[in-house]
């Protein structure tokens, strides 16, 4: 067992690594789900129990996008020692390029979190299909070098359209043909957050993408934070490699101090 | 402080079609592996009881498992009326001769994979409630499983322990919630239920013994679960207790 594994068994927080949870939902009640935890202030006291250090809050679950990153805003606003928000999108509820400006500029926000949710029931057109819309998302992602993270809706030739601009998958961890496809692109990453994703998992993604693409994300409040840790402290990684994945890898993607 | 003593109530061994890289997965690849981490006991079934043959499966797994008060024996339990698997009577008779103290019933999705049918089960269950002898229920495939399905075997039988491992409760887990309330021999194991706060909800709200430390090695790594009771917001006694203390109990009561 390596020294963070052993560690962390002692129930020791992991104080002197950078652990930066990139895959966290505002919490509150979702898809009609018995969300245990659906305060933001008892999410953020159990990712400090764990030793989390940073988690990247993004609004997407809910349903008025405009509204939730003003949500994400005011909690990163009152713990900024701990949360960093992104912002939410979609072309179906507003100018895409101009809320995302407003959330970098005025909201202090540092990425975008795109869902596929925002799919489902109504959709005039696939979302996907929003081209010039897109385009003049990534356009502006691309000048503020900023990451975007994503569950579906995202396709290959965006990735490969805008180079600029790192997309990371989420969940990606699980699918080795996306990961093979998806390698040649130096702008595409995957997160490691779905409860099925086993260390193993980690470990493929490394071998395939390389470390540094490969950020660490639990889907929380869906989702424990010490049973995913586990998932990266349990591997054949270094702890060079761990200490990689688990958040510096994160913090470059973000601009965020190396410490 | 004494360490904290993990039983693990769900781990495999042995070959399968495509296990995960570098796996050892003999029964000394287990311990060794235990040994690493730390893991008192485990209780182990044959990988291959699924999606081979159930009781080529536990012919294996006697063969190569050798008896050790460290590694519990988990045989794969199935339907007898084909003639394909011993009537209960032979399937304990066997069980004791092999020192197999709990059965493992494979329940998923797919068409050749049994359902959890009362008629069909109902004189091994009859047989295991009379010996007190776990069964789990791994339907960690798929989630198939509702309070339609597990309320009637576990008002019937409530001298038989049933530990579910499903796939990913996640939050949809309202039915869990309603059997815990109304069973108290109904256990869940922790790979399965991975909720941010859901440990500490079941402890307050049904007492701790209702959680237990499984692995589901190999696709698991044990350490993942071990940090969820390592991490919980709960007390020393309340840790212990799904560490392995509940596991332990269970399986000292079996009367085989």
């Amino acid at each position: 067992m390596n020294e963070l594994a052993a560690r962390a068994l002692r129930g020791e927080s992991l104080d002197d690594v950078l652990v930066v949870d990139f895959h966290v939902h505002y919490a509150s009640k979702w898809n009609g789900m018995n969300i245990v935890v659906a305060d933001n202030d008892e999410m953020i006291r159990m990712a400090e129990r764990v030793g989390v250090d940073r988690l990247v809050v993004n609004g997407c679950i809910l349903p008025d996008l405009g509204p939730a990153n003003d949500a994400v805003a005011a909690l990163a606003s009152r713990r900024p020692d701990r949360v960093i928000g992104f912002a939410s999108t979609n072309p179906y509820q507003h100018d895409m390029v101009a809320e995302v400006r407003r959330c970098f500029d005025e909201l202090g926000m540092r990425g975008v979190k795109l869902h596929v949710m925002h799919d489902r029931y109504t959709t005039p057109r696939p979302i996907a299909s929003y081209t010039e819309e897109w385009d003049a998302l990534f356009a502006y992602l691309s000048e503020r070098r900023a990451p975007v993270l994503f569950h579906g809706v995202v396709t290959e030739k965006m990735i490969a359209d805008w180079p600029e601009v790192p997309f990371v998958c989420a969940h990606g961890v699980g699918s080795v043909e996306t990961m093979d496809r998806m390698a040649r692109y130096p702008n595409f990453y995957v997160d490691t957050a779905w409860t099925q994703n086993p260390a193993w998992a980690v470990t493929r993604a490394v071998d395939i993408l390389g470390t540094e693409r490969v950020v660490w994300g639990t889907d929380a409040p869906l989702v424990d934070f010490s049973h995913r840790l586990g998932v990266v402290l349990d591997t054949e990684l270094t702890e060079s490699q761990m200490r990689q994945v688990l958040g510096l890898n994160a913090a470059r993607l973000m601009g965020l101090p190396l410490d | 402080m004494p360490v904290m003593e993990f039983v693990d109530i769900n781990c495999c061994v042995g070959p399968y079609y495509n296990p995960p890289p570098g796996l050892d997965w003999s029964a000394a690849g287990l311990l060794a592996r235990m040994d690493d981490l730390g893991i008192a006991e485990a209780c182990v079934a044959p990988l291959m009881g699924r999606d081979y043959d159930p009781w080529m499966s536990n012919v294996w797994l006697s063969e190569n498992v050798p008896p050790s008060p460290r590694l519990h024996r988990m045989w794969t339990a199935a339907a007898h009326h084909s003639a394909e698997f011993p009537p209960p009577d032979a399937l304990l008779e066997g069980m004791r001769r092999h020192n197999v103290c709990l059965l493992r019933l494979c329940l998923y999705a797919e068409a050749y994979v049994s359902r959890l049918d009362v008629p069909i089960f109902a004189e091994l269950f009859d047989a295991l409630a009379q010996h007190r002898v776990p069964i789990l229920l791994d339907c960690s495939g798929a989630l198939t499983l509702g309070a339609t399905e597990l309320e009637p075997v576990l008002q019937r039988w409530p001298d038989m322990p049933v530990v579910l491992s499903v796939a990913k409760i996640v939050q949809h887990d309202r039915w869990l919630y309603y059997l815990w309330e109304h069973y108290s021999n109904l256990y869940v194991d922790l790979p399965g239920y991975q909720c941010l706060g859901g440990t500490e909800a079941v402890v307050q709200r049904f007492g701790a013994e209702r959680l237990l430390f499984g692995s589901r090695y190999p696709y698991f790594t044990p350490l993942q679960s071990m940090l969820q009771v390592v991490y919980a917001d709960i007390d020393d006694a309340a840790k212990w207790a799904i560490a392995g203390g509940t596991a332990r109990r269970l399986l000292s009561e079996v009367t085989l």
